[in-house]
């Protein structure tokens, strides 16, 4: 039995499969501008370094796809598709069965989770307008700053005291941001201004929420150290993150596809 | 098919209201429904939703604060734009300050030859009701003035009971949606009470009757996964409702001033009529702008309740004081008395945007209601 999910994000889109429950390939791509294509060639990706291993599988012959993401509803080929709030649900848990909040901060949103003890969703909230709190926030941010922002969290953990940036919008924080190196203030000190930045308007959102533990950051922004510890400074508590957290909500669109076939 | 007319009616509601100015008569425009249409029926008038439309706003940012809800902001955009110009008049109340601040603006800018906003108690209260009384005795005279007639007890009453026909059958149609299978669809249901708010009220009951008739021969069904309930501000856009049904949920009921609000309670038709008006129009259903706020709250529970709704969503214009500041208070109550009603919280433009955001939000919390 072989599945596959596919996480359309904005600016990525992540393949799992899945074979008898078991995470057998993965893939990430840029999304491009044809999200059915993007998903497509993620998928022939994953499949591929399964053929390099000897497991012949083609797209045809998956038993069941499950798409998620912005741009779910463009898959055509997929079996089903199913929201991002509910496949980082199921992939968080299946990698920490205790966790009740689930944060995702993907490159243009961010989203707060809340689980029942059975991992039901109780209640979420996702930003709207806004790109505050996102990846995209941080990319922009980079930028001005100069550093790839692959570099941000290492360099932020030297700040000794993080730079204030008041601004929720992005825009204007860029402005803030800009006026601190104009005044030579240290970049390790801006850059854990800006995870600050993040993790008190998350923090904001997991308080409307509600925080039940264990908590888990998900998506692409969890691979910054920077902003994790900022986060778990804001909540007062460790925050659990998986090995690759990009792809927890293809993961979760895996198993339910998984599921779907009546394996899990 | 029965929804031809409301949807010929809903796509050029000014002509609806042009096609009546041809006999030589008025129309009266009306913002909120605190406003009895009553009396300008029984003047001979044409009362006429004010509502806006998907534009753009421009004039409207320059005479109104942005965070003046943009349900306020577009209609100012329209009546300064000359869309309102067939109006012989305008009517509304000082039910929240956005509102109050659109009539200041209509008011100064706007030549609607006549212009009056009710004065609306905050409390329901045998003061408050004489209080509306003679608000709305102003407001009758107004009319009368302006209609050149005067409007007897009788033909008062005779408009009354139009009313309460239709508001009658209204609730039989929303009656269909408690069935396991409505026969009508929640966006389909706006759009027939929202058909009346333009439609001449004789015309409209006529429609009414025979939707009614249909309705409940018609073999077209519409489930979905979950039964839900929509409540806050100001919604017209069945574009909205539809959405949500297109994430898989049903939509059977609502507590909505553009929907069940508006036609579930009657006018008393014994007594003075007058008085009657202001009994009913000073309800805590209409809106939950009313003190104390508990009797809107419960009035939506019971909804919930009576529709057999498996969640609500509940959405509130940005910036609605009333609506933005119901949700938590809802959220509280129904904590408080143990009730497992899950609730989504959207925020909202009064011109569809952000659909996509908007999608997931449902469909994530219609997954989660089945």
């Amino acid at each position: 039995m072989i599945v596959a999910g596919v996480d359309i994000g904005s600016l990525t889109v992540k393949a799992v499969i899945l074979r008898d429950n078991e995470v057998v390939a993965t893939s990430t791509l840029i999304t491009g501008d044809d999200a059915a294509t993007a998903a497509k060639t993620a998928i022939n990706e994953a499949l591929k370094s399964l053929a390099e291993r000897g497991m012949s599988v083609t797209l045809d012959s998956l038993d069941h796809i499950v798409a998620t993401g912005v741009g779910r509803k463009e898959v055509t080929f997929a079996h089903e598709e199913k929201t991002d709030v509910r496949c980082d649900a199921v992939g968080a848990r299946h990698i920490f069965p205790s966790v009740r909040t689930v944060v995702d901060i993907g490159a243009e949103s961010c989203k707060v989770i809340r689980l029942s003890k059975k991992g039901r969703v109780e209640d979420f909230t996702a930003n709207d307008k806004c790109a505050s709190g996102t990846g995209m926030f941080l990319d922009v941010l980079a930028k001005v700053i100069g550093v790839g922002v692959e570099k941000l969290g290492e360099l932020s953990l030297k700040a000794k005291k993080p730079a204030k940036i008041s601004s929720m919008c992005t825009v204007f924080a860029e402005s803030e941001v800009i006026s601190y190196i104009h005044r030579k203030v240290p970049i390790e000190n801006i850059i854990a201004g800006v995870h600050e930045s993040i993790a008190n308007r998350i923090f904001g959102m997991m308080n409307r929420v509600g925080v039940e533990k264990d908590i888990a950051l998900v998506g692409g922004v969890a691979r910054n150290v920077g902003v994790v510890k900022a986060l778990e400074a804001k909540v007062g508590e460790s925050i659990l993150v998986p090995e690759g957290p990009q792809l927890i909500g293809a993961l979760g669109a895996a198993l339910i596809a998984a599921e779907a076939c009546g394996t899990a | 098919m029965m929804l031809e007319r409301v949807r010929e009616v809903l796509d050029g509601r000014e002509a609806v209201a042009r096609s009546w100015k041809e006999q030589g008569k008025k129309v009266v425009g009306w913002i909120c429904p605190y406003v009895p249409e009553e009396l300008i029926h029984a003047a001979g008038m044409l009362p006429f939703r004010v509502m806006g439309a998907p534009v753009t706003i421009v004039k409207g940012d320059a005479y109104l604060y942005p965070n003046i809800c943009t349900f306020n902001r577009v209609v100012l955009e329209l009546a300064l734009g000359g869309r309102y110009d067939f109006l012989d008049g305008i009517v509304t109340a000082n039910v929240c300050d956005h509102i109050r601040r659109l009539y200041d603006a209509w008011h100064f800018f706007v030549e609607t030859p006549f212009k009056l906003i009710l004065s609306l108690p905050h409390k329901v209260s045998e003061n408050a009701v004489a209080f509306f009384r003679d608000e709305l005795s102003r407001l009758k005279s107004d009319l009368e003035k302006l209609a050149g007639v005067e409007i007897s007890d009788a033909a008062l009453k005779n408009s009354i009971r139009t009313y309460n026909r239709a508001r009658e059958l209204l609730r039989r149609i929303y009656g269909l949606r408690r069935e396991e299978e409505a026969p009508i669809s929640g966006a389909e249901a706006l759009e027939v009470v929202k058909a009346g708010m333009f439609l001449p009220k004789e015309e409209y009951v006529a429609l009414l009757e025979e939707i009614f008739e249909s309705l409940k021969r018609r073999d077209e069904r519409y489930e979905g996964s979950a039964r839900v309930m929509i409540a806050g501000s100001d919604l017209d856009d069945p574009g909205f409702v539809k959405l949500i049904e297109d994430s898989g949920g049903l939509v059977v009921a609502d507590d909505l001033c553009t929907g069940s609000r508006y036609f579930w309670e009657d006018v008393d038709v014994s007594g003075d009529p007058l008085e009657a008006l202001a009994r009913r129009y000073l309800s805590p259903v209409l809106c939950a702008r009313m003190h104390p706020y508990e009797a809107h709250i419960e009035h939506l529970i019971k909804m919930a309740e009576d529709f057999n709704v498996d969640g609500i969503i509940f959405e509130a214009l940005k910036f609605c004081d009333i609506y933005g500041g119901e949700y938590p208070l809802l959220r509280e109550w129904l904590k408080e008395k143990g009730l497992d009603i899950p609730v989504l919280m959207l925020d909202r433009e009064y011109v569809l945007s952000g659909v996509e955001q908007l999608k997931t939000r449902i469909q994530a919390f219609i997954e989660s209601l089945s």
